[in-house]
């Protein structure tokens, strides 16, 4: 069931999403759904190339592949968490969708994940729900 | 009688990616070449790791494919043998176990490679 919960367009517009995904056909398909669901967004390939993404540019979600070369999702997630001190959502895109990957998962940063091949509606879900909280009600807050 | 029904089947299936494109034919038409672009050279790496006994290439390489064969509906065919290469690779288990799965894995993703190459040019 797809959430109730809807970002309006003129905030929808200014939400930034990082992709990182190493595989050229995951990296197509995500960035149509995104692209469908009218958010802007940047794809890189692997952790090493997310860390300077997310030095030039401010982001307020990132979907995280877990296995990747150069800097792997676990590795990319603690550096954003203890070295870039960036509390964004990170969430996880994994193919061993087991228990212990969750367990593995959280402890790296990440605050949730989806398994793989990728289903839309859990993905939009995910994706707003977590914008949601960060986004949406945090600019409530402030008015 | 079941020979010739089991000639005419399909290895693939696009059943995914039209659902999730709602039916939109460029983006199908886009990852099916990339596809086509990816996979062999997926395969021969594959071959290529398992030639050289080179465990963390093999485990590498089975990963990627494990990604890529649910877009085209492979995974219905090949997906246990993925796996167990990939788990395999992890273990150094004997190199021939690893050659048995990966012959069925390379001739499932042949036949989908002739399968999708008229597809790609006709959507």
């Amino acid at each position: 069931m797809i959430t109730d919960r809807v970002i309006p367009k003129e905030l929808k517009e200014k939400i930034n999403i990082l992709v990182v995904e190493d595989n050229l056909l995951g990296r197509k398909l995500i960035g149509f759904l995104l692209k469908k669901w009218g958010f802007h967004y940047d794809i890189c390939a692997n952790g090493k190339l997310a860390l300077e993404n997310l030095k030039l540019n401010k982001y307020d979600l990132i979907l995280m592949d877990i296995q990747m070369p150069e800097m792997n999702g676990h590795e990319t997630s603690k550096y954003i968490r203890e070295k870039l001190k960036l509390g964004l959502p990170i969430i996880a895109m994994t193919s061993h969708a087991t228990e212990e990957e969750r367990k593995k998962c959280l402890i790296s940063g990440m605050v949730d994940y989806i398994a793989k091949p990728i289903v839309e509606e859990e993905l939009y879900n995910l994706t707003v729900n977590y914008l949601f909280t960060t986004v949406v009600e945090n600019l409530e807050n402030k008015y | 009688m079941e020979a010739k029904t089991e000639n005419i089947q399909k290895t693939t299936d696009l059943s995914y990616l039209i659902e999730l494109s709602a039916g939109n034919k460029v983006f199908v038409k886009e990852m099916v070449a990339l596809f086509l672009s990816e996979n062999p050279e997926e395969i021969k790496a594959l071959a290529k790791g398992i030639a050289e006994k080179n465990y963390k290439t093999i485990k590498t390489v089975a990963h990627k494919l494990r990604s890529t064969i649910p877009f085209i509906g492979l995974d219905k065919h090949i997906e246990k043998e993925v796996v167990e290469i990939e788990s395999m690779a992890s273990e150094s288990v004997d190199i021939k176990e690893i050659e048995i799965r990966f012959s069925k894995i390379k001739s499932v993703c042949e036949k989908a490679y002739f399968e999708l190459s008229p597809v790609s040019s006709v959507i």
